[in-house]
């Protein structure tokens, strides 16, 4: 067991090896929270050297006023979230330039049928829906659902890593299932008939 | 099935769920990154000292030009009164 504490000490201090350490501490819960938000592995890959990186550069004004494991969340998140608005900008950009290029015929962005390679093979196509469904929700309620629901983390940690009260975000995760029942209604398969 | 209990079941489908893994070349991709970024600031350091030579050797010369012209203006001031830088005396002959 390592401590988080002394391995940023010591990333700060340039120690390659404690960067590996915490990488291999974090690196997969990390991923699987970022790949959660961005439901494309290359994309979440990307994410995952950029918090890293972003560790490695910060970890000397890092102030220990929270675990490791909240910081590091944190920026996870905050990069995560960074990224979906970069890409729904790109998107929006796409849009606009294709009024005046309707023959360009390129798709820049199309909507993703995510599996996430984490689900039990029999789950695996109601939590399509469930991942599809997400992207409804607003940022803060997207966040709570994710870090509680699908990454497993404690309320009062999450509270931490969104800065709000644990009333809070207990309040965000029950909005986030209530919107996702409005918008899974969207995606019942017998709808109609 | 019920709308319902199709919903539900969608809700509850993460339980049980492993975490997904992160790809076995991610931690040499971070490494490369870091390493890249501190070779292009060792360059950027580089440059800027070169920038700093180049600005010395510069304010260097505009200092020795100055300095040239102004002993330049001094010595055509000697010229004009040679007797009064020489021995400072403005009235020789009153005395």
């Amino acid at each position: 067991m390592i401590d988080d504490n002394q391995c940023i000490r010591s990333i700060a201090l340039g120690d390659p090896e404690a960067l590996k350490e915490l990488y291999q501490h974090f690196g997969d819960r990390v991923y699987n929270t970022i790949l959660s938000y961005l439901k494309n592995e290359e994309d979440a890959q990307e994410v995952l050297q950029d918090v890293f990186v972003t560790v490695h550069h910060t970890a000397g004004k890092f102030q220990f006023n929270s675990s490791v494991s909240t910081w590091i969340y944190r920026i996870a998140v905050n990069k995560s979230l960074d990224f979906i608005r970069s890409k729904h900008a790109k998107k929006r950009q796409g849009i606009f330039t294709s009024i005046y290029k309707k023959d360009s015929g390129e798709i820049l962005y199309d909507s993703p049928n995510f599996e996430h390679p984490g689900v039990v093979l029999e789950k695996k196509e109601h939590a399509k829906f469930l991942f599809k469904a997400i992207d409804a929700l607003s940022e803060n309620q997207r966040t709570a659902f994710i870090l509680t629901q699908v990454e497993g983390i404690s309320q009062n940690e999450v509270a931490e890593i969104m800065d709000l009260t644990r009333k809070s975000v207990e309040s965000l995760i029950q909005r986030a299932k209530a919107n996702l029942r409005i918008e899974l209604k969207k995606y019942y398969p017998e709808r109609g008939k | 099935m019920s709308e319902e209990k199709w919903i539900d079941d969608v809700l509850n489908s993460l339980e049980g769920a492993d975490h997904a893994r992160a790809p076995q070349d991610a931690f040499e991709g971070i490494q490369q990154q870091i390493n890249d970024q501190e070779r292009s600031q060792k360059k950027n350091y580089q440059w800027i000292g070169v920038a700093a030579v180049i600005l010395m050797v510069l304010c260097a010369n505009a200092l020795l030009l100055t300095d040239y012209f102004v002993s330049e203006e001094v010595a055509e001031y000697e010229q004009e009164y040679p007797e009064m830088i020489s021995n400072y005396t403005l009235y020789e002959d009153e005395w």
